[in-house]
């Protein structure tokens, strides 16, 4: 469930200094306004759902819906600096206040509405609350929520993988039907057919395959320009754009996927990158390092990211946020709701378990030209774990040099911009042999 | 607490010590024996086609360094001594490992030890499979595991080449029924107006379960619960016990150290285990897929409603005076439920203790002993039986 999990912001001097592509500046502003009219929507006695983000809400899109994502939410409170706030409730509750922190927001809102009103006029009273058996918490926490709103609370189930297929990203698109086990296929179909049910029957309004269809369309369209977009980055040297520019580009259209709006926030970001090609604008015009970027982004710290182009040329130009929305969203095919259900087979295993993630960083180390990679593994949560042994192995096996940071677990302190920021130096210097700018040197 | 019993449980408490190498001692009866990750395998089916299933558990005390090298640090401590063990060979007898869908760091571990055996296999070198079963309590759900339970049978026959004979499934689910039907009677010893088996007692016999053939365990425990009822009556302040899973006695034998007499708990080595409906030999993967789908709740598979529905009947049926919660470190969903849990005993007048983010080794005994002290103390004058 960590898909916009971010780092909390910290003080950092070289924060918060990026200029943003055109494109990541209208979603914030979309994003605004479009929270505003669920505000109002809902004040209007419209249904309003809660969902976790693994939960597929195309079918809350086809059913004109609105609704809110937990780790979206999470993020605004985060970058709104409440979950200090928010997290003392939870322990007043007797519940941990130090764990699963990202995915417990809604539920720390929850149990005082009031205290949440500074992100943007606060939560709007669900009427349902729906999640996926993706982790043993998310159910409970989601269950919980149900319970402080008295609203019904909807389990998704989850299935276990047990095949393990190559080259997913090339399957998956057109291939799908075969590519995922019939039977996890089959049982996640029944699945979105009781959700379905389940929201005609409590909102009265009528699910249309024909919506759901044109859902699938839009999100087709709006991936492609992703594929576009993700594509030229890969090939022009020295690289158009970093992944801060692509990230908050990326990020907020994806939460709207299937809407008009997404799909043209889509093309113009994939017009920005282009433009920025034919001009032969650069993140780093001396490129000497191509990096990528595994696991939790430091979006509120992305100067962390600039230092390093300055400093050493090196360019931060993959991160799994372009990447997973050009390989693992689109899907072509007569049966929309079967395709959606595969869209949601496999998302977790592609970007957290080897060999699906493994097999995918190597191709997209070398489709990217790829120097190094610094992989930031994720610290608490059992669900986000991606077989950090496994990651650096294939890759380092296939001549790819990782830096691997991991978090210290006992004392978060000692982990910082600063001990992260040496680190990478280090990795840049003594392993991929890159010497800092005369200029840059402190 | 001194309390002692007859032979046959000093025969239970031996195997259930020696653990993995109490297995040795059915050598002669040359099954091939397979491994059980999780507590929600079918064994009924193992049994059933002539293996010999054993659990795979942790181990407090032994240093981890592969795991550390190839698991998280969010894995559950216990989830890494049972890696350990495996991957340095203690399980070296074994013909397969099964590992059953029962918490989320257990799924990572197959992906984990599946990932393993692709690229580094001589370090792994025993079959691994998945039963992907759900706990969610629905139809839907129920169709699901059917299937798989379905799947699971073809697969063992497939691994031994020999059809399941109606026969043999019928013994071995009477065989499953009667030890749970025995770890129950034994249940009612422990909860008796007049208690003969502890806490700890109780623990070790549902354990040795586990290492030795079914068969055998029947035989002896219906020697011990012969034996039981000659046993002095256990004193002590009754509490009930839930939360993380007690691989080794050492948190029951602190408690009744501290004057308490454990009436049950709700994990995976304890009640939990024997819980549950029969099973039919008539409707064997229907009966199979209600047992491990209905059963007693699961602490990480549960909704928090279900589960604090279920621990409230059971601490009213063991009339347990205060109940304490114990989670250990990174064993987090227990602790969503908690404060649910506290207030529905709370309503029936049962006050909770809470020990949170225990480590695995118990190295703080004498801090657990002051806090539980202090509990029973608080508590000697509730109403309830002694
Ligand atoms: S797929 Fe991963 S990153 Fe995305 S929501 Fe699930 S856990 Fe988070
Ligand atoms: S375990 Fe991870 S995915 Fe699950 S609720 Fe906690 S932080 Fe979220």
């Amino acid at each position: 469930m960590s898909e916009e999990k971010a780092i909390k912001p910290t003080e950092n001097k070289n924060a918060a200094s990026v200029k943003r592509m055109q494109s990541a500046a209208d979603a914030s502003q979309y994003q605004r306004e479009w929270f505003k009219d669920v505000h109002k929507r809902v004040s209007e006695g419209e249904p309003f759902d809660f969902v976790n983000a693994d939960v597929p809400m195309e079918i809350l899109r086809a059913m004109d819906i609105p609704f809110l994502v937990n780790q979206w939410w999470a993020s605004l409170c985060s970058a709104k600096q409440m979950s200090g706030d928010l997290f003392g409730l939870m322990k007043e509750e007797g519940y941990p206040d130090d764990i699963c922190n990202y995915c417990s927001m809604g539920l720390a809102a929850a149990l005082d509405p009031n205290h949440a009103e500074a992100a943007w006029g606060g939560m709007p009273k669900p009427t349902i609350a729906i999640a996926r058996y993706a982790c043993d918490s998310i159910n409970k926490l989601f269950e919980l929520y149900a319970q402080e709103y008295g609203i019904p609370f909807y389990p998704i189930e989850n299935t276990v993988p047990i095949n393990t297929p190559d080259n997913w990203w090339k399957e998956v698109h057109y291939n799908w039907n075969e590519f995922f086990e019939k039977h996890r296929l089959d049982f996640m179909v029944e699945e979105l057919k009781g959700l379905i049910r389940f929201l005609e029957q409590t909102t009265g309004k009528m699910f249309s395959e024909t919506k759901l269809r044109e859902v699938m369309d839009l999100i087709n369209q709006q991936e492609e320009y992703y594929q576009k977009a993700r594509d030229l980055i890969a090939k022009t040297k020295p690289a158009p754009v970093g992944i801060t520019d692509t990230v908050p580009s990326v990020m907020i259209p994806q939460w709207q996927r299937g809407t008009k709006w997404a799909v043209e926030s889509a093309k113009k970001f994939y017009e920005e990158v282009k433009d920025a090609v034919d001009k032969g604008i650069a993140v780093c015009p001396n490129e000497r390092a191509r990096l990528m970027w595994i696991g939790r982004g430091l979006w509120f710290n992305l100067g962390f990211y600039q230092y390093f182009e300055k400093k050493y040329d090196a360019a931060f130009i993959w991160s799994m946020y372009l990447g997973i929305a050009a390989d693992g969203y689109l899907r072509y095919g007569d049966d929309p709701l079967r395709a959606l259900a595969s869209r949601f087979c496999g998302m977790e295993e592609f970007l957290h378990m080897p060999p699906w993630n493994t097999d995918w960083f190597i191709k997209a180390a070398r489709e990217n030209d790829i120097d190094g990679v610094v992989y930031l593994v994720p610290d608490n949560c059992t669900n986000a774990v991606e077989g950090s042994y496994f990651i650096v192995k294939a890759l380092e096996d296939a001549g790819i040099p990782v830096l691997m940071l991991r978090a210290d677990p006992v004392n978060a302190k000692k982990w910082n911009p600063k001990t992260m920021t040496e680190a990478v130096e280090d990795f840049l210097e003594n392993r991929l042999g890159i010497e800092p700018n005369p200029d840059e040197e402190e | 607490m001194n309390h002692s019993q007859g032979k046959a449980y000093e025969e239970l408490a031996k195997i259930y010590n020696e653990k993995e190498t109490a297995v040795k001692r059915w050598e002669s009866n040359n099954q091939k024996i397979i491994g059980c990750i999780g507590y929600d395998v079918p064994i009924e089916i193992l049994m059933a086609a002539g293996y010999f299933p054993v659990q795979i558990t942790g181990d407090s005390k032994i240093k981890t360094p592969v795991a550390d090298k190839y698991l998280e640090i969010a894995f559950d401590a216990s989830v890494r001594a049972q890696f350990e063990k495996i991957v340095s060979g203690k399980y070296s007898y074994l013909d397969r490992i099964v590992i059953s869908n029962s918490s989320d760091v257990l799924i990572r571990l197959y992906y984990y030890m599946r990932q393993m055996r692709r690229v580094e296999e001589e370090l792994l070198p025993i079959p691994l499979y998945f039963f992907d079963i759900k706990f969610s309590q629905f139809r839907s759900s129920t169709l699901y595991n059917r299937e798989r339970v379905q799947e699971f049978i073809e697969a063992v026959q497939c691994w031994t080449g020999k059809a399941i004979l109606p026969d043999a499934m019928e013994n071995a689910f009477n065989v499953c029924n009667e030890n749970r039907k025995l770890l129950k009677q034994m249940q009612e010893l422990r909860i008796a107006d007049e208690p003969k088996v502890t806490g700890t007692e109780a623990l070790t016999v549902i354990g040795a379960s586990l290492y030795m053939p079914k068969e055998e365990h029947n035989k002896l425990m219906k020697k011990f619960l012969d034996e039981a009822q000659s046993a002095q009556t256990v004193k002590g302040t009754r509490i009930y016990v839930s939360g993380t899973a007690h691989e080794d006695t050492g948190f029951y034998e602190l408690l009744e150290g501290c004057g308490v007499h454990i009436v049950g708990e709700d994990h995976d080595l304890g009640s939990r285990l024997f819980m549950g409906p029969e099973v039919s030999p008539a409707y064997p993967v229907e009966s199979v897929t209600d047992f491990y789908q209905t059963r007693f709740p699961s602490i990480k598979k549960s909704h928090v409603r279900e589960r604090v529905a279920a621990v409230v009947e059971q601490v009213k049926n063991t009339g347990a005076k205060g109940a304490i919660y114990f989670i250990r470190k990174s064993d987090d969903a227990a602790s969503w439920d908690y404060p649910s849990l506290r207030k529905g005993l709370e309503a029936i007048n049962v006050p909770v203790l809470l020990l949170d983010k225990q480590n695995y080794n118990l190295d703080n005994k004498e801090e657990l002993q002051n806090k539980i002290s202090e509990f029973i103390t608080s508590i000697s004058n509730q109403p309830g039986r002694e």
